[in-house]
């Protein structure tokens, strides 16, 4: 319903309109500094399609995250082969029947298929393979690459740590963790996958959280028509599983014949348990005490570099703390998510989350080769001499000075660098001349 | 696994921020600086006699470059690691939007041996001013340039946040067994196969500057003698042992023919009438190469040079006329004093020739006729191209140095390589307050809702939502 449209097309609309609208600025050739020796030359970066680009995609989003790299591979001037989850049965059916019927099937096919299709591709030759999920496979295809020296993308995932802080808007903050950790059931790489925070503010977070529930989904949230379900059996055991002897503050109600698990808080979850051991990827959150932000950070720092950072504070320096002693993905402060929708960010993870980064401008430079090009003269022979052996001291002096970057010395220096440069040229044609 | 003390002894000064702060980063990369100063004379004479560099190229490559990245480095360090703020849209207009630029960890430089300084020190430049502890593995090709990074570098630096590693093949294996959170890999695209798969175990990134056979096309307008003396420069410079050295000249027989007393003279010009006494030509870096490189010397005919001296593993500047693509020397990258000349009818010929082989490190295009030049340029595809010249592109630390599908993938020099080794971390820090503006998005979702993001989230094909 209007979920959908919000979280798989919209985006993909914006996408498209900044493309359009860039592209000439995008593809331009970008000029590059240049120093004495080059001055009278032209220096610029090409960006240059790379060539055929292959886009696996993730079954939680299956339309936007094809489409959206699609958009950028597009832009930069590749050949794309898309090959959408297979477990998103309907949307891969759907690409695959009308992306033909709008682009031309042999610049742009797609691929349907599941591990072993998609093993096969992985064979082939491509300039560039961007993959979205797990970070298992994402070493399989990264390893396929290898073979042929292609450059990968990964967008992959982990758990993305919450931290609430004592000094914050505990109801806001509460609202707009509620809505980033059970959108789409949870099945979102950029969830907020557990809470850290202090003891005292616990039951506060509990029941700000129960509250929003209550306010987004009803009474009765198994016949919302806005909570979704579990994608199949195997992902509803496997979440199931997690909540296995943990403390259930609210929720926990499961029905596996729709694949339903209705948003379940946990409470007092220790770092050890199993549901801290791997994404979640559900509506399960755990909440794990922490005495101090400091013990925060160092929980986070101990384990993978996640997708998504998130941290709630009105204490400016507090976030800028956690921002600057961390490292994850991407961050957003005092919200969840909006990183993601901001295109002038780039997205991408980094460690087991992930490599590479796209969206907007950055789908198009990753999927470009920049090109350094540097167009000389044939003539002004004299100031090559210089490089030409036999070798001299005094070539040697001529090399430093052309050569060197020296230490900063503008805004004087500039005027001293233009009247060097004349000087320079002058002395050259006399003792060649 | 024998490195795994050293990998986590790092990675606890990782963890521990030691490398994150601006001074210790400056102070690191001065005294690199003073590495480079003080040590000049060692690192002339250690390549000196790993392969008899001449002491004017090892000026030039292993000791003025790398000043040159240095300085570049610290004029803008404070700068390139400063958050950039990016351009918001309408929903996050009130807040903070910005690129940091994180360090990776604990990263890894592998480097070659044909310029065995440079091809680790300026990575390193990048890897220390971007915040990372670094793990540098010099080629053991080059045994006493080996020597002295190992046993003076370490005097130079802090021990806790980075070390020198010496290693032959077995040992490189088991230290990529270890988790590194960046690899920097220069050398042959077999070995760069073998390390990203290594790298593909952790999901580490990674760096390739790899090789490959870079053209060099001479139109039949041009200035003979200067396209000789440039070509002969790039060619025969370390000997032929540079990855964007030209590897072969495509022609017409008429520029062949012109071309061949140009080069003579030139090669004269540079090393004298016989190369073999001049200071000015280095040597092959070993028994294998040398052998390897003269194995090829039976492709086309020899016009210009040809002699050999097993016992000095000295080649001389050689120049082999009709070469034919079926050729030994056209079937590997070269990498030595040896330029085949394959004769092409016409421009259009030599495009398709360059485009039937993997993409090269290096393009190089000489013609009086920029037309000619931008033909080239555009229907090919190369890491770099450089027209009217060779070598000379990667000097200027403004233009990213990296190649494309075989010859590599990333890019270094300059600003390039601070960015290599970061991570670009997005971050948007928003509002507390202002809720109001957010209820569109949340459940119970409805048509009414939907609109209203579409007019907040939706970029109009021709310019933006015109409210604020």
């Amino acid at each position: 319903g209007p979920n959908a449209f919000s979280h798989e097309i919209l985006g993909v609309l914006g996408e498209l309109a900044r493309a359009a609208a860039e592209l000439p600025k995008w593809a331009a050739p970008r000029p590059a500094k240049r120093n004495l020796l080059t001055l009278r030359d032209e220096a610029f970066v090409r960006p240059e399609p790379l060539g055929l680009v292959l886009i696996i995609g993730a079954w939680n989003y299956p339309f936007v995250l094809v489409m959206q790299p699609l958009v950028g591979a597009i832009a930069a001037g590749n050949a794309v082969v898309v090959k959408p989850s297979e477990v998103s049965e309907h949307t891969a059916r759907l690409i695959a029947d009308l992306l033909p019927k709008y682009l031309d099937p042999e610049l742009y096919p797609v691929v349907t298929g599941g591990v072993a299709e998609t093993t096969d591709l992985l064979t082939h030759r491509f300039d560039h393979i961007l993959y979205t999920g797990s970070s298992a496979v994402g070493k399989i295809v990264m390893a396929a690459a290898a073979k042929h020296l292609t450059p990968v993308t990964l967008e992959l995932g982990g758990k993305s740590p919450c931290y609430i802080d004592k000094d914050c808007d505990l109801a806001v903050a509460c609202r707009r963790i509620t809505w980033g950790k059970y959108m789409n059931c949870g099945q979102t790489c950029i969830a907020p996958d557990y809470i850290l925070c202090e003891p005292s503010i616990q039951a506060q977070v509990v029941e700000n959280i129960k509250a929003t529930l209550q306010e987004f989904y009803g009474n009765d949230v198994k016949s919302s028509p806005d909570y979704e379900r579990i994608i199949n059996k195997r992902h509803f055991q496997r979440v199931l599983a997690l909540m296995e002897g943990q403390k259930i503050a609210h929720g926990g109600e499961t029905d596996e014949a729709s694949c339903f698990i209705a948003p379940t808080i946990l409470t007092n979850v220790s770092p050890d348990a199993k549901v801290m051991q791997e994404e979640i990827f559900g509506p399960v959150l755990p909440i794990v005490p922490v005495k101090s932000v400091d013990e925060a950070i160092e929980l986070i720092n101990s384990r993978e570099k996640p997708l998504a950072l998130y941290v709630f504070s009105n204490n400016k320096k507090l976030i800028n703390k956690v921002i600057s002693e961390t490292t994850s993905g991407g961050v957003t402060a005092n919200d969840v998510i909006m990183h993601y929708f901001l295109s002038t960010l780039p997205f991408g993870g980094v460690g087991n989350s992930g490599m590479g980064a796209y969206h907007g401008q950055h789908s198009f430079d990753t999927f470009s080769h920049h090109r350094s090009c540097l167009i000389k003269d044939l003539k002004m022979e004299g100031t090559h001499a210089l490089r030409y052996p036999p070798g001299s001291q005094k070539k040697v002096d001529w090399a430093k000075f052309f050569l060197l970057k020296r230490f900063n010395w503008r805004p004087a220096g500039l005027v001293a660098l233009v009247l060097l440069g004349i000087v320079a040229a002058v002395v050259i044609k006399v003792s060649l001349g | 696994n024998p490195y795994a003390g050293l990998v986590s002894r790092l990675r606890a000064s990782w963890l521990a921020g030691k490398t994150r702060p601006l001074e210790q980063r400056v102070a690191q990369l001065e005294a690199l600086g003073r590495f480079l100063e003080e040590k000049k004379e060692e690192i002339l004479e250690a390549t000196a006699l790993d392969m008899r560099k001449p002491p004017f190229e090892a000026y030039f490559s292993e000791y003025l470059l790398c000043k040159n990245e240095l300085n570049d480095t610290l004029n803008n360090l404070c700068c390139w690691m400063k958050d950039e703020h990016v351009e918001k849209n309408l929903v996050t207009q009130l807040d903070s939007a910005f690129i940091r630029k994180d360090p990776y960890g604990v990263v890894l430089i592998i480097a070659p041996w044909n310029y065995p300084i440079h091809l680790f020190l300026v990575p390193l430049i990048g890897a220390i001013a971007a915040g990372n502890c670094v793990i540098v593995k010099p080629s053991e090709t080059t045994k006493n340039t080996e020597k002295l990074v190992a046993e003076v570098l370490p005097c130079y630096l802090d021990k806790d946040c980075y070390a020198v590693v010496t290693a032959g093949v077995e040992e490189t294996t088991k230290l990529l067994e270890n988790k590194f959170d960046y690899i920097f890999f220069t050398g042959t695209p077999s070995v760069g196969r073998i390390i990203m798969t290594a790298a593909a175990k952790h999901l580490t990134p990674v760096t390739l500057e790899l090789g490959g056979k870079n053209p060099c096309y001479v139109s039949d307008t041009c200035d003979v003698r200067n396209v000789a003396r440039r070509v002969a420069w790039g060619r025969f410079f370390n000997a032929g042992q540079t990855c964007i050295a030209p590897d072969y000249v495509l022609c017409s027989v008429e520029m062949q023919d012109k071309l061949m007393p140009a080069l003579r003279e030139a090669i004269t010009e540079f090393y004298g009438p016989n190369p073999k006494e001049s200071p000015d030509f280095a040597r092959i870096v070993g028994d294998k190469q040398f052998r390897r490189i003269q194995a090829l010397l039976g492709s086309g005919r020899v016009a210009i040079g040809g002699q050999t001296d097993e016992r000095e593993r000295y080649i001389a500047p050689t120049v082999l006329a009709d070469v034919k693509p079926s050729d030994p020397a056209m079937q590997e990258e070269i990498f030595g004093p040896v330029l085949p000349i394959v004769v092409v009818a016409n421009v259009e010929e030599a495009i398709d020739f360059i485009n039937a082989r993997p993409r090269p490190l290096a393009l190089y295009v000489f013609s009086c006729d920029n037309k000619v030049v931008n033909q080239v340029l555009e229907q090919t595809s190369s890491g770099g191209f450089c027209g009217n010249d060779t070598l000379m592109h990667v000097t200027l630390t403004s233009l990213p140095f990296g190649g494309i599908g075989n010859s590599g993938l990333g890019k270094y020099h300059g600003r390039f390589t601070f960015d290599t080794f970061t991570h670009h971390r997005s971050c948007l820090h928003r509002n507390m307050g202002l809720e109001a503006i957010n209820c569109p998005r949340y459940p119970p979702y409805s048509a009414q809702k939907l609109g209203l993001l579409t007019a907040a989230f939706e970029i109009k094909r021709k310019g933006m939502c015109t409210l604020l």
